[in-house]
């Protein structure tokens, strides 16, 4: 073999140990962190109306929806999508960190 | 369990007593390192499934499976490039771009947003040759440039990745699309995707796991029972003993790169319809959970080794993770650093068991 990648290194097994070890407590420690930080965060796109503060959610819960407001504007609902073709379903578990936008009429 | 079990069983344990202290020492060291990876996700799958019973569900596994259906081909593909002691950054860009394309070719009729406005969509083999064409081309030049001018495929591959973003960007604007996300996909595209293969319960199981269990039984056949595959990893091993043994290097580099590249175009096909809305983001950074899966799963970066199984091993542990960690509550793009750190860790693991048997 002709080493590919390893070829020019010059390291002693127990310096390989250590380094090994040393990346594999950080990925313990991210892996601790990064769950310690859950919590899916679900933003609003209001589009021109009045401001909703993002929330935080769970897996599998339901976000709660308010409703914005805006000047001689009717609100037609929050949307998955930028163009408002994707109605979120009120009652939908959240499953992954998302943007609703706000429907105007 | 059969005599000749027990034999071999009973030959290694007496073997191992056998050793002296340093030696036991150093077994139990090595055996714990080049295992790390793997007891670190079994521990991480039992505190999950302990945490949220949700995660061992049919429709959570049958997820799972789906997933690493739909990110085996890219990491076949992929696989082939490591074993070539290289490596290929254009796999996700070029996914996103056969996707589109396969996308823009098979829009409903009437679409409103349709891209070409006038084309009915195509037949499916029709498109599904095209992306393979389109995919066959970008591994053609990546390998051309390995194999000729000796260039690391680092550098190609990056080159060819930037390349292929350009071109999908630009591909986007073309007919009245005008840069928007590709969507409204025909029904005979997405069922032939997406549509149920069998259920289980009440969980369908998606047509695109048979493609991929397909793909997989080729790709070993490629690799296991070919010329070309003994070739393959003839040059990964030791290009220069390769060549004085008379397998054509220039041809096989260039071969391996083009196999790539036809993976990716398959992938590009079933991501456009799996998806079903395809951008110019599509793709993006795809390679780096294909790369950190051959290498969990023994495609060492030492070059001319690797298995399958290892692939579809490294594919499906690292969904598992992934999947686990969705139901955590941890967003996708926490998931960026453990990506890294994963990659991180099993190439020092890879390094040391090289060293390890230097």
């Amino acid at each position: 073999m002709s080493g590919g990648l390893y070829k020019n290194i010059k390291m002693s097994l127990k310096t390989a140990n250590v380094i090994t070890l040393g990346l594999i407590t950080a990925l313990i420690i991210a892996f601790v962190l990064v769950v310690k930080s859950g919590g899916f965060i679900v933003s609003f796109d209001v589009n021109g109306g009045t401001d909703i503060e993002p929330v935080r959610v769970m897996h599998g819960e339901q976000v709660i929806l308010k409703t914005p407001t805006k000047q001689g504007r009717a609100f037609k609902g929050w949307y998955i999508d930028e163009d408002c073709t994707i109605l979120w379903q009120e009652n939908s578990p959240v499953t992954e960190s998302m943007t609703l936008y706000a429907k105007w009429e | 369990m059969s005599d000749k079990n027990e034999a071999a069983r009973v030959g290694k344990l007496s073997k191992f007593k056998t050793l002296n202290p340093s030696d036991k020492r150093r077994y139990v060291t090595d055996l714990l390192f080049n295992n790390a990876m793997f007891i670190i996700i079994a521990i991480a799958i039992i505190y999950i499934a302990i945490r949220v019973p949700a995660f061992l569900s049919l429709s959570s596994v049958v997820n799972i499976i789906s997933l690493t259906a739909a990110r085996m081909p890219i990491a076949l593909g992929i696989a082939g490039a490591i074993v070539l002691t290289g490596t290929d950054i254009s796999a996700g860009r070029c996914v996103g771009l056969t996707a589109c394309v396969a996308a823009s070719l098979l829009q409903i009729t009437g679409y409103s947003k349709k891209m070409f406005p006038d084309l009915d969509p195509l037949p499916l083999w029709s498109v599904l040759l095209i992306v393979m064409a389109i995919g066959a081309v970008v591994g053609l030049v990546n390998g051309f440039f390995v194999a000729k001018f000796k260039l690391h495929p680092f550098i190609v591959t990056l080159s060819t990745q930037l390349i292929l973003f350009g071109s999908v960007l630009m591909y986007l604007m073309i007919g009245s699309n005008n840069g928007q996300t590709l969507s409204g996909l025909d029904s005979s595209y997405t069922d032939f995707v997406r549509g149920t293969l069998f259920k289980i319960g009440t969980v369908a199981v998606p047509n695109y796991v048979l493609y991929s269990a397909i793909l997989t039984a080729i790709i070993w056949v490629i690799w296991n029972k070919t010329e070309f595959g003994k070739n393959m990893f003839a040059v990964g091993s030791n290009e220069e003993a390769a060549n004085v043994s008379g397998v054509n290097v220039f041809r096989t580099i260039i071969l391996v790169f083009v196999l790539a590249g036809i993976m990716y175009g398959i992938t590009g096909f079933i991501e456009g319809a799996r998806i079903a809305s395809c951008s110019a983001n599509t793709g993006l950074n795809y390679e780096s959970d294909a790369i950190a899966a051959c290498v969990i799963g023994g495609v060492s970066f030492v070059g001319g080794t690797g298995k399958i199984s290892g692939i579809v091993t490294g594919v499906f542990l690292l969904q598992i993770i992934f999947v686990g960690l969705n139901f955590l509550s941890v967003s996708a793009n926490m998931l960026y650093i453990i990506k890294g750190l994963i990659i991180l860790v099993a190439c020092a693991i890879d390094m040391r068991k090289y060293l390890a048997r230097k």
